[in-house]
């Protein structure tokens, strides 16, 4: 149990059937829980400061019940964004993200009769599994398209997938076959050396995706962490951990955003919302004729 | 379209079924593009934000429990939603204050629980129990969900005590459950009452 109650207020009773003594917490709380309970909103909408995290942490990990609320908040939040009208991403997102997928898993091509059935969420068959990327321009800022003209555009985008399937399967056998010229290859740089290790980095211009693969790294210190960073001018953006384990990471960036990939050892398990040391490991990304 | 259809989603990603990733794609991608339009204004950072989010489902689709819940839009409502706040909080200020719900999630270990909000809750139903809110409850929830602004700069924004705006969130978070709940869109027993809030007159 948490600290809430304090002991002055317990009160001995004597069970009626069991003929136990027993300790009975009324229903009366101590003070000191409401500042946590303050921060469990801004904590659902992941809108903590770094000095709120830090004071919630301690007192969470101990209490059930503010657990419980911060798990019915976050419910609760992540419904908020039902009550937006949808909106049309550009056709080549999907092509994006089924290719990305594909090439950070290794995968070859799925089965015909793998899930879901064709046509089962609204796909026209031929276009279901391996659309190619299509050169479509992002749509601006609009207001929510009327569904006739959602109509228009999918009946669209039928056809123009259709007269690119072809072409699309060509792509993905060469790139099951060639992973290695599937994408942009980056060189990495290790500074200070670390002793046999090694990695690649590689750029997936058309699925728009990082791979990093690291051979050899000795493990991050005792509660530390590899934290991978796109650095632009505005400054570094935290995007993840390299699995220890595998020693691989992805991300999903468009690469013309950035100057530089960066690797840092950072606190675990969170990292750091700013580097706190000197990257041990960096990648310019400013593309040349030779990536 | 179902929760258990969901669940099967889900459970066809955990065994790294491609087809059912681009099926919750096609299912979810345009409220997830919606949503990160929404928060980061842009069309372009809005897709890498989506396309982050559906990578980060296809590797951790195997920790989805789904005998937990099958609320998966949900899931990846709230994937979408840090990352996007990432990209709005980076391009607003480089201060150093935002912490992401995924990251408080390791550090308190509060186990995903995905089914309490009905995974069919409709636009409608949402936004009917959004506007039982009192105005200033609703726009600090505006405020922190779709700005990803912090209780300081909603307080600074708003003009209003730092505790206020916490009370606003935080209450209006319980009314808007209270709500779900009487309108069946929420499984789970009621929280405490607002009276038994821990709260001691004119201690904030």
């Amino acid at each position: 149990m948490h600290f809430r109650l304090s002991p002055a207020l317990r009160t001995t009773t004597v069970s009626q059937d069991r003929g136990k003594v027993e300790t009975v917490e009324p229903k009366v709380y101590d003070q000191r829980h409401q500042p946590y309970q303050d921060l469990l909103g801004a904590a659902a909408f992941g809108t903590l400061t770094a000095d709120e995290q830090r004071l919630l942490k301690p007192h969470l990990d101990g209490c059930a019940e503010c657990q419980a609320e911060l798990r019915d908040f976050r419910q609760i939040a992540s419904a908020l964004a039902v009550t937006l009208d949808e909106r049309e991403p550009s056709l080549e997102l999907r092509d994006r993200i089924e290719a990305s997928i594909r090439q950070t898993s290794g995968m070859s091509a799925p089965e015909p009769n793998s899930w879901p059935p064709r046509g089962h969420i609204g796909i026209p068959p031929q276009e279901s599994a391996f659309a190619p990327p299509v050169q479509a321009p992002l749509p601006p800022a609009r207001k929510p398209t009327p569904l006739r003209t959602r109509y228009v555009w999918a009946t669209a985008a039928i056809v123009l997938l259709a007269v690119v399937a072809g072409t699309l399967a060509g792509r993905l056998i060469f790139a099951d076959d060639s992973p290695e010229d599937a994408g942009e290859s980056i060189a990495l740089q290790i500074e200070p050396p670390i002793p046999n290790a090694s990695g690649e980095l590689t750029y997936l211009p058309d699925e728009r995706v990082f791979m990093l693969t690291m051979h050899n790294m000795p493990a991050a210190p005792a509660d530390h962490v590899y934290q991978v960073w796109l650095i632009d001018a505005s400054g570094p953006v935290p995007v993840g951990m390299v699995d220890q384990a595998s020693g691989q990471f992805a991300v999903a960036a468009d690469r013309s955003r950035y100057d530089t990939f960066a690797i840092t050892v950072e606190p675990g398990p969170l990292g750091s919302q700013a580097p706190t040391t000197t990257p041990i490991i960096t990648a310019p990304l400013e593309e040349t004729a030779a990536s | 379209m179902t929760a258990h259809e969901d669940g099967d989603l889900i459970l066809a990603i955990a065994r790294r079924d491609a087809e059912a990733l681009m099926a919750m794609y096609d299912r979810y991608g345009r409220l997830s593009f919606a949503l990160a339009y929404r928060i980061v204004g842009d069309p372009s950072l809005a897709e890498e934000v989506v396309q982050d989010a559906f990578l980060q489902v296809w590797n951790r689709a195997s920790t989805f429990d789904t005998a937990r819940g099958s609320n998966v839009r949900g899931w990846l409502m709230t994937i979408v939603h840090n990352r996007s706040i990432d990209f709005r909080r980076r391009d607003l200020d480089r201060r150093p204050a935002h912490v992401p719900i995924d990251d408080v999630d390791d550090l308190l270990s509060v186990p995903d629980v995905w089914g309490d909000v009905s995974a069919t809750l409709t636009r409608e139903s949402m936004r009917a129990a959004v506007d039982t809110l009192p105005k200033d409850q609703r726009r600090a929830i505006e405020l922190a969900f779709f700005d990803g602004l912090t209780h300081g700069e909603i307080a600074e924004r708003e003009n209003a005590p730092l505790g206020t705006i916490k009370g606003r969130l935080r209450l209006g978070l319980k009314k808007l459950r209270l709500v779900l709940t009487a309108t069946g869109e929420y499984a789970l027993p009621p929280l405490a009452s607002a009276e038994d809030d821990h709260r001691q007159p004119g201690s904030r």
